[in-house]
């Protein structure tokens, strides 16, 4: 599923992502190279790290929500999983999107997938 | 280049939402997104919300450089770790 890419994982990312990752080929590498960017917490100091990094500033790069994973892994496929719906953005960002959407987009994706890997984080 | 938008069904889906997982990655996402003139309410709300958290960082990064001048280098530092 993940053969030839690369993925960054923040501390907050459970055990379970990171092998899932790994068993289906992914490999691991620095935040600055890595394709893919997971966090769960965008608190977390290593996460806060890159929202205030220059990439980050300049477009660089995206963090996303580790919640993607659990979601790949109920379907067994990266096909049907959007992974821009799983875009983890600042926690200030965050709210001010919940204030204007009342969401955030994988709080609504697929509710019954989801549902149960948000209460497991 | 976003065959996202050719077919843009509903406004209920965008680029970002049905962009695929071997098409796009962390490093290409942001700009795909905002080179999407037919952002969702979500990925719009999200995307407007970010621009403001850029432009408020980028003023404190200015800031900060600008007192470091003196002093040296100490960004560099904390971001390479
Ligand atoms: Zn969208």
């Amino acid at each position: 599923m993940f053969r030839n890419k690369s993925a960054w994982f923040s501390s907050s990312v459970p055990e379970a992502g990171h092998d899932f990752w790994i068993h289906n080929g992914g490999s691991t590498a620095g935040w600055r190279t890595a394709d893919y960017l997971f966090s769960v917490d965008a608190t977390c100091p290593d996460t806060l790290r890159i929202y205030e990094s220059r990439d980050y500033l300049r477009k660089k790069v995206t963090v996303f929500q580790s919640l993607f994973l659990s979601a790949c892994e109920k379907r067994q496929s990266v096909k049907s999983v959007y992974i821009g719906h799983y875009v983890l953005p600042p926690a200030s960002v965050q709210d001010e999107v919940r204030n204007v959407v009342g969401r955030l987009i994988w709080e609504c994706e697929d509710e019954q997938s989801v549902a149960q890997g948000c209460h497991e984080t | 280049e976003i065959a996202a938008e050719e077919h843009a069904l509903s406004h209920s889906r965008c680029a970002g939402c049905v962009l695929p997982f071997d098409k796009v990655t962390s490093r290409t996402f942001a700009s795909l997104q905002s080179s999407c003139h037919h952002s969702c309410d979500m990925h719009k709300a999200l995307q407007e919300a970010t621009d403001r958290f850029r432009t408020r960082h980028c003023s404190l990064l200015l800031k900060r450089e600008n007192r470091n001048v003196t002093v040296g280098p100490t960004e560099q530092n904390s971001e390479e770790s």
